[in-house]
């Protein structure tokens, strides 16, 4: 097979694959303005009842308040400790530098089921009160080792001769770091942060055993997929698919790059 | 051997609807007076309730409840309640009835919410496990209206025991088969269901105290205080093995089967519940409905309680007071698609609501024909407990 | 890996300047440390000794020493077959993400220039819809009245509804891996990246066939790739109980619901914990034999 043709039948290939990845987003999307009740074909109509529903729910605004709140507090705890652990994974350099970096991948190597559990059973035992701070916790532990190795790689695609360059001239270690480190790895940061905050909003497993009585957008969403459930959970769903995008297109030109 | 009770019967004539006391008075000349009580906005109640008696100033307070969904009532007279006093309802909402007891022993739950419920049958483990608090009556006068039954009879022993009030009963049902009747004729048994018309064409919830209690009526060694031996739980085991390898698949909740049934995935479901029509009405379904075959069904009752270290419990006082005034308690069968507990909500209710539960036997049902299941938590040796009902459960599913 | 960095740190004027700076950096990474310290290690800790007491149910606690956690859950028929079921359905789930992954991380990695970001952003965009309401959207996919049926019938491709494709293993499969591709192919174009681009044509430059230059030289440069895209979806899909018993029909228990079954409906946790400690040693057992195909596939 000739080298174009290979290319082609490879083009295809993947084409297929998106649109694989990407049919239930299309659904969600489609059903989120479905007239009835329904989730399934024919498909009634177009309506906007279900985004109504989500604005006017107290339910949902509480819910989504709450998972707002876990959320930014996740990523503003993780981006500083992660962005420390990164540096000081990718410039010590020991034999102690990969149990380092072991120990910061662990809790992506564990279901959330297990991190929720493990979890639970601390609060009790330390007669900790649930609540959204605890649920934060878990959502920090489940999403350090992603941030930490969008961080790290990025720390190790830096060319260290300009932090070299600059020490030599005299600056600080501090002021190496702030203005000439810092700026550059800031967009892998932002990329990371915004993992960070995406993993978050999304996770119902940990949350589920570690939140107190305020339920958060997932947990909510849940709770409806177990009882009757209806569209407004598409709409909130496609709310925040289009939130989230025009968020990232609008920091794109800070030159995300995605390669971890 | 007990005798096998009969299932419910839903015949119900104004006459009979009479004979309970003081509804007659009303009957001829109260209800335009009533039906305007109940849509106006104040929190009284016109039947000369004295929720106004002993209840503490609860504006501004929350009230965090934690059980099914639907058990918080979000019905009018319920609503206005809310909005009248400036009370907060957050709620957070069970898959089963196992969450209620994992959030107050080890998840976590005490402190944390002010209202729950549990079904009758849960009582003597929860007592012992120390989840509801003791409660005091005097701050929940309108329970005064309820039935006898359940408050000195036999279904009211799963609350009140030795002289203490742990929890006021407020709604119950019974748990049989849902189908789709454009598709099908109502099934007659739940032996139907083993048919080759309903290969592959039904579901079974995942619901291990409903199951075995309907394997019981099925097999005919049904006993309303739940003790089988293993030997009975292993042919119980049995029919539901029969009866999975039948059905499309397992439900994981009951809301789930309204999909299901509204979508036209199966076209029956068991265990059932009649809200389980409201569901499906609401995909625009209303052809879905819920009926008790020849052997029997499962029955239950919900109560509300306070759980061990509820914050301010005084909102739950007047939450549950309210609950059962007649305007909030017939808003709530029409809305849950359950039964009440108090006889004057009866003229309130439309015809449809009414004529679901057979109210005018309700003392007769849960007194000797069809009592309350216990939950097996503590049995005398020789009996299966409740984790080796839920132990079997988990056998059926895994065949 | 990248090796500048190391030199560069070791490259001070002296030794003891070196060891200050080393004590320095290293300090950084302390409260990282702190927080997986106390909100993991701990609490796995505390989960794995509670493993070895009594649990009477409830939440209630005996504490005397036993085993029996774990050989109940090993004797258990149930457990042993809900366990073949997870487990297998992980293991294919894994696999199917790598094969249908792979040709496309390639092509991603190797054979667009501008447009690789963009479709690594598509990749990452395919995730931002919850988890949950996916879930749902297969439903409306796989249903009686869903999309591919529907599409089959307007072709008239088939008389009546296909019924296995939802409420069946083919469903749990369809749905895990719509939820895993996306990880998968961001992790092996992330190794595919670190091989450089003329690698492949130097090796067709010295006459190996496109087949060979792939075998020889692609694949075992991706292999930590695989092992980690194969080990991450194991792992995850294994401890998921809400996939299956949404869509999984009358295969909807499993493990991960076993699991939460002890802890939320027993209120035994030395049980649910000895169960989840066996899972993570499959996991294990499962990692290091994956990581071993390492070394024979490789140079």
């Amino acid at each position: 097979m000739s080298a174009r043709r290979q290319g082609w039948v490879l083009a295809v290939y993947t084409a297929f694959v998106f649109a694989f990845l990407f049919v239930p987003v299309l659904m969600v999307v489609l059903f989120s303005f479905n007239k009835t009740a329904s989730f399934t074909f024919p498909f009634h109509g177009w309506s906007l009842q279900w985004y109504r529903s989500v604005f006017s729910s107290p339910d949902y605004r509480s819910a989504i308040s709450a998972s707002l709140k876990v959320a930014l507090v996740t990523v503003a705890i993780v981006t500083v400790i992660g962005t420390l652990a990164a540096i000081a994974v990718t410039r010590y350099a020991s034999r102690a530098r990969e149990t380092l970096r072991s120990i910061f991948l662990v809790p992506a190597a564990l279901p959330g089921l297990f991190l929720g559990i493990a979890l639970l059973s601390l609060f009790i035992r330390t007669k900790t009160d649930l609540s959204l701070g605890t649920a934060a916790v878990g959502h920090v532990v489940y999403t350090l080792p992603y941030f930490f190795l969008v961080a790290s790689s990025r720390l190790l695609r830096f060319d260290p001769m300009l932090e070299e360059s600059a020490r030599d001239l005299g600056a600080s270690w501090f002021t190496t770091f702030r203005k000439v480190t810092l700026p550059i790895i800031a967009p892998a940061l932002i990329a990371g942060a915004l993992v960070v905050f995406s993993l978050s909003w999304d996770e119902v497993l940990i949350t589920f055993f570690t939140v107190g009585s305020q339920n958060t957008l997932p947990l909510l969403i849940y709770s409806k997929v177990k009882q009757a459930s209806d569209p407004s959970i598409n709409a909130i769903s496609t709310l925040l698919l289009t939130g989230s995008l025009v968020f990232i297109v609008g920091v794109r030109r800070f030159v995300v790059d995605l390669r971890s | 051997m007990r005798e096998r009770p009969e299932a419910p019967s839903i015949r119900f004539t104004r006459r009979e609807l009479l004979r309970q006391g003081g509804i007659a008075a009303l009957a001829l000349g109260g209800i335009p007076a009533l039906l305007e009580a109940c849509s106006s906005s104040s929190s009284s109640t016109p039947t000369g309730g004295s929720s106004g008696s002993g209840t503490a100033d609860v504006s501004g307070t929350t009230l965090d409840f934690y059980s099914w969904q639907g058990y918080d009532i979000p019905v009018k007279p319920i609503k206005d309640w809310l909005k009248s006093n400036d009370v907060k309802l957050k709620a957070s909402y069970i898959n089963t009835h196992d969450d209620i007891t994992a959030k107050f022993t080890t998840g976590g739950g005490r402190g944390n919410y002010n209202l729950s419920t549990y079904e009758a049958g849960w009582g003597p483990l929860y007592i012992q496990l120390g989840i509801p608090t003791v409660l005091d009556s005097s701050k929940v006068p309108n329970f005064e209206k309820a039935y006898d039954v359940f408050k000195t009879g036999t279904a009211g022993k799963w609350f009140n025991v030795d002289g203490n009030q742990y929890a006021f009963p407020f709604t119950g049902g019974v748990q049989g088969i849902n189908h789709q009747s454009c598709a099908i004729d109502a099934p007659t048994s739940y032996r139907d269901l083993l048919g080759p018309s309903f290969t592959n064409k039904f579901g079974i919830t995942d619901d291990p105290v409903a199951t075995t209690v309907i394997g019981a009526y099925t097999l005919g060694i049904y006993r309303a205080d739940s003790l089988y031996t293993p030997d009975q739980l292993n042919q119980i085991t049995d029919f539901w093995k029969q009866m999975k390898s039948n059905a499309r698949l397992i439900i994981p909740s009951y809301g789930n089967m309204g999909d299901l049934l509204a979508s036209g995935e199966i076209v029956a479901g068991t265990p059932g519940w009649a809200a389980v029509n409201s569901f499906a009405s609401d995909k625009g379904d209303d052809a879905v409905k819920h009926t008790v075959p020849k052997e029997g069904a499962a029955t239950f009752c919900d109560a509300y309680m306070i759980p061990a270290e509820a914050p301010s419990p005084d909102t739950a006082y007047a939450f549950i007071n309210e609950a059962f005034t007649p305007q909030a308690q017939a808003a709530e069968a029409a809305y849950l698609v359950q039964a009440c507990v108090v006889p004057e909500a009866l003229d309130l209710m439309d015809p449809a609501t009414k004529a679901l539960y057979p109210y005018d036997q309700i003392e007769e049902l849960l007194t000797t024909t069809a009592p309350l299941e216990a939950i097996p938590a503590q049995v005398p040796s020789g009996y299966a407990n409740y984790q080796d009902w839920v132990k079997a459960w988990e056998g059926v599913k895994a065949s | 890996m990248n090796t500048a960095a190391e030199t560069t740190a070791g490259a001070a004027p002296s030794a003891s300047a070196t060891k200050r700076r080393r004590r320095s950096v290293l300090l950084l990474a302390t409260p990282a440390l702190v927080v997986i310290g106390l909100a993991l290690l701990i609490p796995i800790l505390l989960l794995l000794l509670q493993s070895f007491i009594v649990g009477l149910g409830y939440g209630q606690l005996q504490y005397s020493l036993t085993l029996s956690n774990y050989a109940d859950a090993l004797k258990d028929p149930v457990n042993r077959s809900i366990a073949i079921r997870t487990f297998s359905i992980a293991a294919v789930t894994a696999s199917v993400c790598i094969i249908l992954g792979y040709p496309a991380s390639f092509y991603i990695a190797f054979r667009l220039r501008r447009a690789k970001n963009l479709a690594l952003f598509l990749v990452v965009v395919s995730l931002f819809t919850s988890y949950l309401v996916r879930l749902y959207a297969w439903y409306t996919v796989l249903g009686k009245d869903g999309l591919i049926n529907t599409a089959l019938k307007t072709l008239h491709l088939i008389g009546g509804p296909i019924s296995f494709l939802l409420f069946s293993k083919w469903a749990v499969l369809i749905a895990f891996v719509n939820v895993f591709l996306p990880f998968t192919i961001l992790i092996l174009a992330s190794s595919m990246q670190g091989i450089p681009a003329d690698l492949l044509e130097n090796s067709r430059d010295l006459g190996a066939s496109a087949v060979q230059s792939f075998t020889k030289v692609v694949l075992p440069l991706t292999t930590p790739g695989l092992v980690a895209a194969f080990a991450y979806t194991f792992v995850l899909t294994s401890g998921d109980y809400i996939t299956p018993a949404l869509l999984g029909g009358k295969q909807s228990t499993t493990l991960a619901s076993i699991v939460r079954d002890q802890f939320v409906t027993f209120g035994n946790q030395p049980a649910g914990a000895a169960i989840s400690f066996l899972m993570v040693l499959v996991f294990a057992a499962v990692y290091i034999a994956i990581s071993q195909a390492r070394r024979y596939k490789g140079v």
